[in-house]
């Protein structure tokens, strides 16, 4: 059933998109990640213009990610305090984001630039989650010890704020740079940044697991929702029949993905998470490399 | 296909008729090669409307042509600025380097007829009318202006996409005088007037033009979302923001765990 999307102004097979938006809700049950960063790249495989592309994937990240901000919610898994430390450097980084994002449009590098962010961070992140989830399941087999959070040098930058639910007391200073960090790749990506936001949480600001992913998520819904916003307003990129889509398919997949979810244990998920990355990443560098089939693009005069 | 199609109101084809009467009866009386109307065409809807199942559309050019010689169909688009980047080699890695600009470049054009244009038209008059590609005025602009491989690659790009043609469809003339044709349209055409000429040739020179109208406009829901994400992206944006959360509000609650 052919769907024509008013935005990315061409038609595609709604089953297709529907399909796509439950694989890609399944694998963010399994692992509880958004998904964003899969949905982007597979978005411009099926031929959507990637400006369309990553406006409406961060539009529908944050709808896959309002469920699970809600759910962890009520279970008191947010610390509410350092989500809007996170999101004071986001919301910035974003808008900074977006800026770029439409300047890089009208010199026509935007395909290479979000390419080359993709597989510089995917690579990184998918390689040290390999890594890590490998020591992970080595250490659970010797069983070394570990400590609660180690403190490092940044931890004494000055305005210290006490963070009660992360058990922590800390600057400010590490979170805000660490959201505004997100907050760009947010706009650039299509992302929520929750694989990048969940371990610089852990190993950067040392919190607790347990109110890492609430307050994550907590984050990535306002991220995700100031990007969806700006590029409304700047690029006029977000397609909303797209996004609804994609979003039907990926509330159904993700329930399937989280039931699957609960057989894994957490470091054999996060490795498996991690080899997921790495081959994103594995195939948009090939892409990069490879030869194009076409060597002229027409493109939109700006 | 765009569903229902808007017909010719009965009165139009009327009068398409009672014309075509008055042409023959005219020719009839003057017994001289009829000037008057030798040539008659329509097309089978003159307002397409792009709506959320557009797939592309077929319209149908029919029309009739007394005392004999060659037809040649030109169909244009509205005009539209485009960029053509060629990708080069840097570090390793394919990005895009040199670019040609384009001003005011028809977005949609199409020839079709009998007999290849430049076979039945002398040079200069061809290009004069702009009937066939390489008589489009394609003016690049830009660093990659010097190089014609932009031009080249611009028509081949746009013809891949069905937005440029020559002689892509059949042209049928039925005993010499009854003509039918297709103006093809894929789902990328933009919005707006196209303008369809048919020209009747003889003797080398066209002796009679006939232009037909043809607006190509969103319809419907998908019209409605594009037109209110141009005009209020503010709200636009808050839509989608309060779409994309009743969605995950509605996902927690179907699977409340």
């Amino acid at each position: 059933m052919q769907v024509y999307l008013p935005i990315a102004e061409m038609s595609v097979d709604a089953l297709l998109i529907l399909a796509l938006g439950g694989g890609v809700g399944f694998l963010s049950g399994l692992f509880g990640v958004g998904g964003g960063f899969i949905m982007t790249p597979l978005l411009i495989l099926v031929g959507i213009p990637s400006p369309v592309a990553v406006a409406t994937s961060a539009n529908q990240t944050m709808g896959a990610s309002v469920s699970g901000l809600i759910a962890h919610w009520r279970r008191g898994n947010v610390d509410v305090k350092m989500g809007l430390v996170l999101l004071a450097g986001g919301l910035v980084g974003s808008l900074a984001g977006v800026r770029i994002f439409r300047w890089l449009r009208a010199i026509g590098q935007v395909d290479l630039v979000v390419s080359l962010f993709y597989v510089v961070i995917l690579g990184t992140v998918g390689g040290l989650m390999v890594v890590e989830s490998a020591r992970a399941i080595l250490r659970r087999r010797h069983k070394v010890r570990q400590k609660l959070h180690q403190h490092l040098w940044m931890h004494g930058l000055p305005l210290k704020l006490r963070f009660r639910a992360s058990r922590l007391y800390i600057s400010v200073i590490p979170p805000a740079m660490i959201g505004l960090v997100i907050g760009f790749l947010s706009a650039v990506m299509g992302v929520g940044g929750g694989f990048i936001l969940v371990p610089a949480m852990i190993y950067l600001l040392g919190m607790p697991t347990g109110v890492v992913i609430g307050t994550s998520l907590f984050q990535v819904v306002f991220v995700t929702a100031n990007v969806t916003l700006l590029q409304a307003i700047e690029n006029h990129s977000v397609d909303v029949v797209l996004a609804l889509l994609l979003m039907v398919g990926a509330v159904a997949g993700a329930q399937f993905g989280a039931q699957m979810g609960g057989r894994l244990r957490g470091e054999e998920m996060r490795g498996l998470l991690g080899m997921l990355v790495l081959a994103v990443a594995t195939q948009l560098a090939v892409d990069l490399f490879r030869v194009p089939e076409q060597l002229y693009t027409l493109g939109p005069l700006l | 296909m765009s569903g229902a199609r808007p017909r010719r109101p009965l009165r139009l084809r009327l009068r398409g008729l009672a014309a075509a009467l008055l042409a023959g009866l005219a020719a009839w009386l003057a017994a001289a090669p009829a000037r008057a109307q030798a040539l008659l065409a329509d097309l089978s809807q003159n307002q397409l409307g792009i709506t959320t199942g557009f797939t592309g559309a077929q319209l149908l050019l029919f029309g009739a042509i007394e005392g004999g010689g060659d037809i040649l169909v030109v169909a244009r688009g509205p005009n539209h600025d485009i960029v053509v980047r060629r990708k080069a080699r840097v570090a390793g890695i394919w990005v895009n380097g040199l670019e040609a600009r384009y001003r005011e470049i028809p977005s949609y054009y199409a020839v079709i007829g009998t007999a290849p244009a430049h076979d039945i038209l002398p040079e200069d008059v061809r290009r004069r009318l702009g009937i066939g590609i390489d008589s489009l005025p394609l003016l690049a602009r830009g660093p990659g202006a010097a190089d014609p491989g932009f031009t080249e690659a611009l028509v081949t790009l746009k013809r891949t996409e069905g937005l440029y043609g020559e002689n892509e469809v059949e042209f049928a003339l039925l005993a010499g005088r009854l003509f039918q044709t297709r103006i093809a349209l894929p789902d990328t055409v933009l919005t707006g007037r196209y303008m369809i000429e048919v020209h009747l040739v003889r003797d080398r020179a066209v002796v009679q033009t006939v232009t037909l109208p043809l607006t190509v406009r969103r319809e419907g829901l998908g019209a409605e979302i594009w037109r209110f994400a141009r005009e209020f992206e503010l709200l636009y944006g808050l839509g989608a923001i309060l779409l994309a959360a009743l969605a995950g509000w509605l996902g927690s609650i179907l699977f409340r765990r």
